[in-house]
């Protein structure tokens, strides 16, 4: 009977909805001018709400007379209107204030649209002053290496930032920055990733209940976007700190001399251009090379070993709003890590000469190792507002990745001057050019339907060799030879999509998003298809407390290729080809949310995803052994299950969150001549069965902040033969050269499991206000990273007849000073 | 990796002994055995295993006690005498072994209990009618061959011919400036060169075999390989064609004059029929192999993390029940090839 009351309210909501007005506009921060991501807008008196999209635009479609309009965000002191008689299209901007952070929080009883009211599950928010607030390695704020704090997420190896989200590889994540997916988003092997903290205006981490609007990967979507910048003022940082030093600076751009003198005359004028920068770099190569030649150095031996690691990025932000229905904005990305080894050395050795004798003589080698890898893109954004009911955005984009390995090693006969030279270099390219176009449109007020479509290039070039050889006497090029050979080849991609989703509302305890996100993937020749529904529906039988169930259809058209927990500059992006068909997934998941007084939400989901045409390498495969990489790899399938809690607090002073998770993660590869593991179902590397997560902040007063995070995780997999024996047969007859062999009899892959991960981080902020200027800030965070010293395992492998395991993180103190202006 | 060898003059990173926290394993019987269509004994080694952090050299475990049975799933066959040489059976059979009999390999021990292996005898496989050309341009050899005519049992997984062959490379010796001082014999090369267009009947599973006294490198690294089902292939046809990278039977000549040359001496081929068990031992080890000659290296701390990140772990195909190791079956036919190519 209430399914059929609804639908009737469905129905005259369509034929009345002329009668309908729209409230519609942006949410800003009142200081900066920032739009704000997510932000709260709803009617007090009608009970309709909404939040703010990714460009901070909402539209409110209500059929009461009488308005009261309240809005929020975390940070920011709620703001409410005065009651007022809507006739019509209404354009509404909305200011809000940060918050006294010290105060108690007063939490009006409202119906919050976010969280438990949502229809979206398996989403997590967390704001970035959270984020900024968790102690981290180094004392290095890292957005993604907070995401690994949420249920559901597991990090790899220790210390790294890829994200294993429920039962998923790092390579299933589709991240993106102000809407554009970027590759390889890690610097020095996933310790740290690509995304300066102070440029990062919001992040979003969806794991199940996918948006249509999202795919091509399978396991998650990591939305980042960037500040604009500050339109009333110039303000900036400056972060000195162990492992990098970070300047950012945001401010107006004005075109008229007479606004100019407006500003410096401190009158209050926003301007309608803004940009934002900041650049990050290290300062390992002042302190490494000193280090390792001292250390490095062998008495008795002229060898010598000198290295290095850099890393720098630079994201840049320039917007121009030219209306309230205009909006144009450009964003850029560059950032490159750096590998230089060299080892050289001194000795003598002995020339056979041709009637036998031997003399002899010096010879000086020098191998020279170096390694860079980096992403660059670029994207122009433009918004329009058509009207109180449609908004529209348009982008352009350009992405690449680039790694190359180069490693020379030369040689030298000082007395005959004779010198031989060894030159290899291997790299990769990968370079994506996108168009894609967004609406969102409320018709009604039941009614949000988003839809749009895009259009991707894709130019891989996964493995282009490169190797020369020279001999040189004197001062003549005696021989040289050069060869360069691609392994696996160059492939181009086309994807086009397309899709359409409605967050439908027939009454107040039913919403539901019913979604459709259509691709094609065209490559050598061959096209693949997919059609991929997404459902999600929400019940209300409290206002307080909400039943949520989703299934989404994912599927994939680029791997990567990694043999180890740990990311690696040479971890290897393919696409599909016709032999290697795109991943695809399976998410059924439901759950129940639960709001405590407005302050601390409470979640509990449950989730099954079934993966299909995964890829893993084969047993004793390597792409670095000159092979084409797809004959390297076996296509297989997956399963993950398991359940998720969380309990999360983002207003007061002291804020943060627990989270648990208990899941399974297995694979199996049965396929025809594509069998690991004999096709028995076998662990994933990263099945970690516990996953717990306690984060904490506490601003004690104005100038004091502590800071602790909890880690607990049952140990990652990895294989180990445990028995063990001598061959007698294949050594014989196969490999005569090699002698005995004792065989590790290894019965499964995964077969080990690590002992347990924990540790705890603290952290403490001293707040300190400069005298002089009340608009400047000093900021200094003592952070101890692992505090109770607990050795880890990285590896762990047998020696000598014992175990041990490889620790990389002992306690680890950083000390970092931050100037704001 | 480099990378992390720098990461640890930066941050204090340490290797400790720890506590083996799983579970620990009994040793069980290994069997390795192999047999051949024809003949009347099987070698058959049977040791124990022993756990992995166990510090003892497992070639000290030749055991006694040992009892060895074999039965035939289509006829009576028993063991008429067992001689023992160390860890080596040498098991004299009341009858040859025949093409399609099941073998059931039992070892037992009164500590490590029994492990039971079993396998089919595959059949011998003989081509006919084989030519080979040689493309000494592109340094390639053709070798054709048909199939045998008679139906192959379904166990057979694959058909395998290895190419093996023995050439001499003459190379220059230098004298103290680095000139070569002696001169190489100057050869009179094929003009032959084949076009074949049809492929479809063609796989390639290529080998190489080390014989002594010859210098040898490897030419089939590349060579993409798969077995022959004869489920799905062999109704294509009986034709089928081998191509075989040679080494450049030209003269090279590089610097300060010095020549290089090479001349094949001999070519044979291996016929070999495996089943599925042979071939995924086979594999397996291979892939074994390749990790372990890392595992020569010194015990130093870069070796394990290059070994552990480059290469994936290998789990060894064992077709005993309650113990380890493998009985392998096989057939070789060996054809040699003479007067091939040169004048």
């Amino acid at each position: 009977m209430k399914q059929l009351v609804c639908l009737i309210l469905s129905v005259q909501t369509l034929i009345v909805a002329a009668k309908n007005s729209t409230i519609s506009g942006y949410v800003t921060d009142s200081q900066t001018g920032e739009r704000l991501i997510g932000a709260t807008v709803h009617d007090l008196h009608s009970g309709a709400g909404t939040v703010t999209n990714v460009n901070g635009f909402y539209s409110l479609t209500l059929s009461s007379d009488t308005v009261l309009l309240q809005a929020g965000f975390v940070g920011y002191n709620a703001v409410r209107t005065e009651a007022f008689m809507l006739q019509g299209d209404t354009s509404l901007v909305i200011a809000l204030n940060t918050s006294n952070i010290l105060q108690e929080v007063v939490v009006e009883r409202t119906h919050s649209i976010s969280g438990v009211q949502s229809v979206q599950m398996s989403t997590m928010d967390v704001p970035m002053s959270q984020i900024k607030g968790i102690p981290m390695l180094g004392g290095e704020v890292d957005v993604l290496k907070a995401l690994q704090l949420l249920p559901g997420v597991q990090s790899g190896a220790e210390g790294t930032a890829g994200l294993y989200v429920r039962g998923g590889g790092p390579d299933e994540n589709l991240i993106m920055l102000d809407g554009v997916p970027l590759y390889s988003v890690n610097h020095a092997l996933g310790f740290f990733s690509i995304f300066n903290a102070d440029a990062v205006k919001s992040v979003t981490l969806y794991e199940g209940n996918f948006p249509a609007r999202y795919g091509g990967r399978l396991s998650s979507i990591v939305d980042v976007r960037q500040k604009d910048g500050d339109a009333y003022g110039y303000h900036g940082s400056l972060n000195i700190g162990l492992i990098a030093t970070k300047l950012s600076i945001e401010g107006p751009i004005f075109w008229t001399k007479e606004d100019w003198q407006k500003f410096r005359n401190k009158e209050e004028i926003k301007a309608q251009t803004t940009f934002n920068i900041s650049a990050r770099r290290t300062l390992y190569d002042l302190i490494i090379p000193p280090i390792m030649k001292h250390l490095s150095a062998k008495p008795g031996t002229e060898k010598e070993t000198t290295g290095n690691y850099w890393f720098y990025d630079v994201n840049a932000k320039l917007t121009h709003i030219f209306s309230d229905n205009d909006k144009l904005s450009g964003s850029f990305y560059m950032g490159e890590d750096h590998v230089n080894m060299d080892i050289s050395g001194m000795q003598t050795v002995s020339t056979q000469m041709g009637d036998g004798s031997s003399h002899k003589e010096s010879m000086s080698d020098e191998n020279r190792l170096q390694y860079h890898w980096g992403n660059i893109f670029a994207a122009l954004n433009y918004e329009h507002r058509f009207n109180g009911r449609l908004y529209g955005d348009v982008q352009f984009s350009y992405t690449r990745y680039k790694y190359a390995l180069a490693s020379t090693y030369n040689q030298e006969y000082e007395k005959v001057g004779v010198s031989m030279e060894w030159f290899n270099k291997f790299d990769s390219y990968i370079m994506d050019m996108t168009a894609q176009m967004n609406f969102e449109w409320r018709p009604n007020i039941r009614h949000e339907v988003h839809f749009g479509g895009s259009y991707a290039y894709h130019l891989f070039k996964p493995q282009i060799g490169h190797q020369e050889f020279s001999s040189i006497k004197g001062d003549t090029e005696t021989y040289h030879v050069d060869t360069t050979f691609s392994l696996g080849g160059t492939n181009r991609m086309h994807v086009a999509t397309l899709y359409i989703e409605d967050n439908y509302a027939p009454c107040s305890w039913l919403k539901m998003n019913i979604g459709l996100h259509a691709a094609l993937y065209h490559t050598e020749d061959k096209t693949y298809p997919s059609v991929e529904p997404r459902i999600g529906v929400r019940f209300l039988p409290h206002r307080d407390v909400a039943i949520k169930m989703s299934y989404a259809y994912m599927s994939q058209y680029v791997h990567m290729l990694s043999n180890s927990s740990v990311s690696q500059p040479t971890d290897l992006w393919v696409p599909v080809t016709k032999d290697i068909p795109p991943m695809r997934s399976m998410q059924v998941a439901t759950g129940v949310a639960y709001t405590i007084c407005n302050q601390v939400e409470l979640s509990v989901e449950g989730y099954y995803k079934k993966m299909i045409n995964l890829l893993e390498y084969k047993d004793g495969a390597s792409y670095m052994n000159g092979q084409n990489w797809q004959t390297q790899v076996c296509v297989g399938d997956g399963w993950s299950y398991g359940v998720q809690l969380l309990a999360q607090r983002k207003i007061g002073p002291v804020t943060g969150w627990i989270g648990y998770t208990w899941s399974r993660t297995m694979r199996q590869f049965d396929r025809e001549g594509q069998v690991i593991n004999f096709g028995k179902p076998f662990p994933a590397k990263y099945d970690r069965e516990h996953d717990l997560s306690i984060t904490m902040q506490y601003r004690i007063d104005r100038i004091w902040e502590v800071a602790a995070t909890f880690v607990y995780g049952t140990g990652t997999r990895g294989t180990l033969g445990l028995q063990k024996y001598d061959d007698k047969l294949y050594t014989d007859r196969f490999d005569k050269n090699t002698g005995t062999t004792t065989v590790y009899y290894i019965s499964e892959r995964n077969n080990y499991k690590m002992p347990d991960y924990h540790r705890l981080d603290l952290g403490v902020t001293c707040h300190l206000p400069d005298k002089n200027h009340d608009n400047m800030e000093h900021m200094l965070n003592l952070s101890v990273y692992n505090a109770y010293c607990r050795f880890n395992p990285y590896l762990v492998y047998p020696k000598d007849g014992k175990l041990y395991q490889f620790s990389l993180f002992p306690i680890m103190p950083s000390l970092s000073y931050v100037f704001k202006f | 990796m480099y990378i992390l060898y720098l990461l640890m003059f930066l941050f204090t990173a340490c290797e400790r002994e720890i506590p083996y926290n799983g579970d620990y394993q009994d040793p069980k019987l290994v069997i390795q055995a192999l047999m051949r269509s024809g003949e009347d004994s099987i070698v058959c080694y049977v040791s124990r295993s022993s756990f992995f952090l166990d510090g003892k050299s497992v070639q000290s475990q030749v055991l006694e006690d040992v009892t060895i049975q074999i039965t035939s799933s289509t006829r009576e066959l028993h063991i008429l005498s067992d001689k023992l040489d160390g860890d080596k059976h040498i098991l004299q059979l009341s009858a040859s072994l025949q093409a399609g009999d099941t073998i059931l390999l039992s070892a037992t021990h009164p500590e490590y209990g029994t492990a039971v292996a079993r396998d089919i005898i595959m059949p011998e496989f003989v081509p006919e009618g084989i030519s080979v050309v040689v493309d000494s341009i592109d340094s390639k050899a053709y070798i054709s061959m048909l199939l045998p005519e008679y139906p192959f049992p379904k166990s057979v997984v694959g058909v395998y011919v290895r190419v093996h062959y023995t050439y001499t490379s003459v190379v220059p010796r230098y004298n103290s400036d680095h000139t070569a001082v002696n001169q190489m014999d100057t050869l009179v090369h094929s003009d032959n060169s084949i076009e074949f267009k049809s492929r479809d009947d063609i796989f390639a599973l290529l080998d190489n075999d080390y014989d002594n006294g010859y210098y040898i490198g490897r030419y089939t690294d590349n060579i993409y390989r798969r077995p022959l089902s004869f489920h799905t292939d062999y109704s294509k046809g009986r034709k089928l064609m081998l191509e075989v990278d040679v080494p450049y039977l030209g003269t090279i000549e590089r610097s300060a004059g010095s020549m290089y040359s090479t001349r094949i001496d001999s070519l044979r081929l291996l016929c070999e029929i495996h089943g599925e068990s042979y071939n995924d031992f086979i594999s397996s080890m291979q892939a074994y192999m390749v990790k372990r000659v890392d595992d020569r290296n010194d015990a130093n701390i870069i070796s394990y993390f290059s070994e552990r990140m480059d290469m994936e772990q290998t789990t060894i195909f064992s077709n005993v029940e309650n113990g380890y190791g493998i009985l392998l079956s096989e057939t070789a036919n060996a054809i040699t090839i003479r007067d091939w190519i040169l004048q």
